[in-house]
């Protein structure tokens, strides 16, 4: 048990490291990139140098780089993020308005994924070089070079207006309007996804596929199911996991272009508006939630292949 | 849609218009559900798409497009501007200017907020002092430099004293002066205008709820003082992909919306159920050469590209007609308080003109100081295609005069922030929509020293002495006989000099359905200085 205390220690540490080095990497890129947020903010209107200096003073604008980063970092530590030069609401309440939709999206869409991509992918593995392999890499190839705007452009003619099914925009209140809304931009995201995820899967069971002790269950005539589950899902299960951590991060972290499409109010479409206004409270704390995101997503797949596999858990837990 | 939007954001302008596309014309066709004689079914529920949802609820800080759609429809003014843009009484039963530097406004008696109680004049005067407040650090304060003090004179009289004369102070109730509750204000305290703490005002329409992601819904105030609107319910609904937004109105899932990217206008116009109106609009799309540098420092130089830019084609191919070739970067529809229709035609006619003429601008070059030709650069931003579009067009046209024009494309606001940053100025592209509809609006800004400056508006950083007198002269009075010729001045001497060049004045757009119209004429004045949604309603049959 001392070597999992151990082992989680090591991985929180490194965690905050790398959340200390995103945060702080941002606000350098940010202060580097020009043009400053009260300009931005007034857009093409004619500003007078007396509203500029207000809205530099409200957001602490002129103080130096470093003494800006240690303010933002030591309220950050306290959870507090600021407020939006945008909108001059709390970025905490913009972000938690908008987080549960980007969640709900991704897990839809992660329901779709695991649901076709990993039978795909075994199946294609199984049968190496069969018309159902070349389907589903085609498939696959389809999906992932199609511009999701596109996509979910015909997806929402189709589906929207030619047949009426789904709503066209937006995300809807209350459960049932929520999944309608999400389902047509659930399936443009997994879309793009399925390929890589299936891509995984297929070579992680072509090789447990050609090894012995598949051919060996198979000569003692076990049943094709246990098979399957028993040999070959398992034992293609850490890539398959690890890809699909991948793929839950970065749709949790906003999918930017569906958001976009299917005007869908998430962190994606926030993101847009906020690196567009040179927003920078809000652009910090997105950064840091995807980082926050991305970690966590990893130590959560690390975690399950530890419980997958003994044998990672006799090396890493020593 | 991006750079359609961005370069409409914030924009006030152009009277213009002028009968041009009256929404009364829709009235004709009809939804296949309203078909025949019917009478107009009344619009109880209507869905309204906007780019983005308001910023705030706030008049001082929600100062663009998409959050105005919203917020004029709540509040009041003193006065609003008719669709070719004279001033119209409002909140004000009157106004007088007694000296050139004060102005007294006259409140209407009667007026109420939502919540019953009366609008008197100490709410005016907060309404208006929050503009010069730091504190609030409101958008629009630019337009309350000049302001003395401002003050209730009497129970239902409020009194604007400026420290010089001002020829543009008579537009700013109009434009940027909604009057808000001092009490609700003050109890919101930093809550106000935002989703939590909404809004009171004494608007046609009251605030039911508001996010700053999915938008706003409102409903009719029934005891308005005013023309009550015809349609009971708004809902702001956010869209934010072009395409999308066109399929949800095609399936009547949106009833109305405005600006649409003039680039697919064909495909909106195919719409059945759909009209969309046109409105002629002093929106400008120019080039400025920065005189301070070389080789933009030649007039000869600035007239040769200035010929060699295809502007009628590219009206054709980039705006489908929904745009305008213009002589000036002063668009003749900010005469009309100052000149007859006649007198415009005559001082247009007098300015040199450049049309597309590849000879011209051959001649042109050769007597310059660079008459073999010379490279240049200019930056602009990447994702506004129809400006890439033109640039790629010139620099084709520029090759035949032996001039290399290299196009970089900047990404996000990058050139805008460069370009109001004044680095690296050389030729630049810019956009600009009028604050008031007069001359000065644009020679004001661009020319003379005063703008010379970061965040000023002289990008060619142009000026001579006469240049400065005839600024001082336009400014320094309210009296047209004396701005008038000053003016016209300006103007020649822009267009002689060409320190920019006019590349287009694009139209601003309304779509609605076609069970809906708009009372009245639509010009770029119907946003700001009037209140758009409350003057929807049922088409007449």
């Amino acid at each position: 048990m001392t070597g999992l205390a151990k082992y989680v220690g090591r991985r929180l540490v490194a965690a905050v490291l790398v959340l200390l080095t995103v945060s702080f990497a941002v606000f350098a890129l940010l202060a580097l990139s020009p043009g400053s947020p009260e300009q931005i903010l007034l857009g093409d209107r004619r500003a007078s140098p007396e509203a500029l200096a207000a809205i530099r003073e409200q957001y602490h604008l002129d103080d130096p780089f470093l003494v800006q980063y240690g303010r933002w970092l030591v309220d950050a530590v306290q959870f507090d993020f600021g407020t939006s030069v945008r909108s001059s609401v709390p970025v905490l309440n913009e972000i938690g308005e908008r987080f549960p939709i980007t969640a709900q999206l991704a897990l839809y869409a992660t329901l779709i994924l695991v649901v076709i991509a990993v039978p795909a992918g075994m199946i294609a593995g199984a049968h190496r070089n069969s018309g159902i392999d070349r389907v589903v890499t085609l498939g696959g190839v389809v999906g992932v070079s199609a511009p999701v705007f596109v996509t979910g452009i015909v997806l929402l003619y189709v589906f929207g207006v030619a047949l009426g099914w789904f709503p066209l925009y937006g995300a809807g209140d209350g459960l049932a309007e929520r999944v309608s809304h999400l389902t047509l931009p659930a399936v443009a995201l997994a879309s793009t996804q399925v390929a890589f995820v299936a891509r995984q899967t297929r070579a992680a069971a072509l090789t447990v596929f050609e090894q012995d002790y598949t051919t060996f269950a198979r000569a003692r005539g076990l049943p094709r199911h246990a098979i399957w589950l028993g040999y070959a899902l398992r034992n293609s299960a850490l890539p398959v996991v690890t890809s699909v951590g991948l793929v839950v991060a970065s749709s949790l972290t906003g999918a930017i272009l569906v958001e976009t499409t299917f005007s869908l109010p998430g962190l994606g479409a926030l993101m847009i508006e906020a690196v567009n206004g040179k927003d920078i409270p809000v652009v910090q704390a997105l950064s840091l939630l995807a980082a926050v995101v991305f970690v966590g997503v990893n130590l959560i797949a690390d975690g399950v292949c530890l419980a997958l596999d003994p044998r990672l858990r006799r090396r890493v837990l020593r | 849609m991006n750079a359609l939007t961005r370069r409409d954001l914030g924009r006030l302008a152009a009277l213009s218009l002028l009968g041009s596309a009256g929404l009364a014309a829709c009235a004709g066709s009809r939804t296949a559900e309203g078909e025949g004689d019917q009478p107009p079914k009344a619009v109880d529920k209507l869905t309204f798409a906007l780019g983005a949802a308001p910023r705030s609820l706030d008049p001082a800080h929600g100062f663009d497009a998409d959050s105005a759609t919203v917020l004029t429809a709540m509040y009041d003014q003193l006065l609003v501007m008719s669709a070719d843009g004279k001033l119209t009484n409002h909140l004000a039963e009157e106004w007088s200017q007694p000296t050139p530097t004060t102005y007294v406004y006259q409140l209407r008696d009667g007026v109420t907020f939502w919540d019953g109680t009366k609008l008197t004049a100490q709410d005016v005067v907060f309404s208006l002092e929050r503009h010069r407040d730091a504190e609030v650090a409101s958008e629009y304060s630019i337009y309350y430099t000049k302001v003395k003090s401002i003050e209730a004179t009497g129970e239902r009289e409020v009194t604007i004293t400026l420290t010089k004369p001002d020829p543009f102070f008579a537009y700013v109730p109009a434009l940027v002066g909604p009057i808000v509750n001092e009490a609700f204000v003050r109890k919101q305290g930093k809550e106000f205008g935002t989703p939590t703490g909404l809004t009171l005002g004494t608007g046609p329409y009251k605030i039911v709820s508001y996010s700053t992601s999915d938008g706003a819904k409102i409903v009719r105030n029934d005891s308005y003082w005013g023309p009550k609107p015809a349609i009971r319910e708004i809902s702001f609904d956010v869209i934010t992909d072009p395409e999308s937004l066109r399929l949800a109105m095609r399936s009547n899932q949106v009833g109305a919306t405005r600006s649409i990217p003039l680039d697919t206008a064909p495909q909106w116009d195919q719409l059945e159920s759909v009209e969309v109106t046109y409105a002629r609009a002093p929106n400008l799309v120019y080039l400025s050469f920065d005189v301070l540098t070389k080789p933009w420092d030649d007039v000869h130089v600035r007239r040769a590209v200035s010929h060699a830019v295809d502007r009628a084609g590219l009206v054709n191919a980039l705006y489908h007609g929904h745009a305008r070739a213009p002589k000036s970067p002063v668009a003749e529809d900010y005469w009309n308080q100052l000149l007859s229709p006649d007198e415009v035609t005559a001082l247009y006619d007098g300015l040199p003109a450049y049309d597309f003429d590849l000879e011209k601008a051959k001649s042109e070059l050769a007597q310059s100081a660079h008459p073999d030709g010379f490279t240049a650069t200019v930056r602009y931003t990447a994702a506004d295609t129809v400006v890439a579009k033109t640039l790629q067009n010139l620099a084709e046209n520029l090759k035949q005069l032996n001039v290399t024009l290299k196009l970089q494309g900047l990404g996000g606001t990058t050139a805008t922030s460069e370009l109001y940053g004044h680095k690296s100025l050389g030729l630049r592209v810019a956009y600009f929509a009028p604050d008031y509809p007069d001359p000065a609006t644009f020679l004001s800004l661009g020319l003379g020293k005063a703008q010379m400056i970061e965040n000023g508006w002289n990008f060619a950083n142009f000026t001579t002495p006469e240049i400065e007198t005839l600024l001082q002269t336009q400014e320094s009075s309210t009296d047209p006989e004396i701005r008038r010729p000053a003016l016209e001045q300006l103007t020649k001497i822009m267009a002689e000099e060409q320190p920019y060049a006019a590349l287009f004045m694009y139209d601003v757009s309304l779509a609605l359905s076609k069970d809906l119209t708009y009372d009245g004429d639509y010009s770029i004045w119907s946003l700001y200085p009037s209140q758009l949604v409350a003057k929807l309603g049922p088409a007449k049959s």
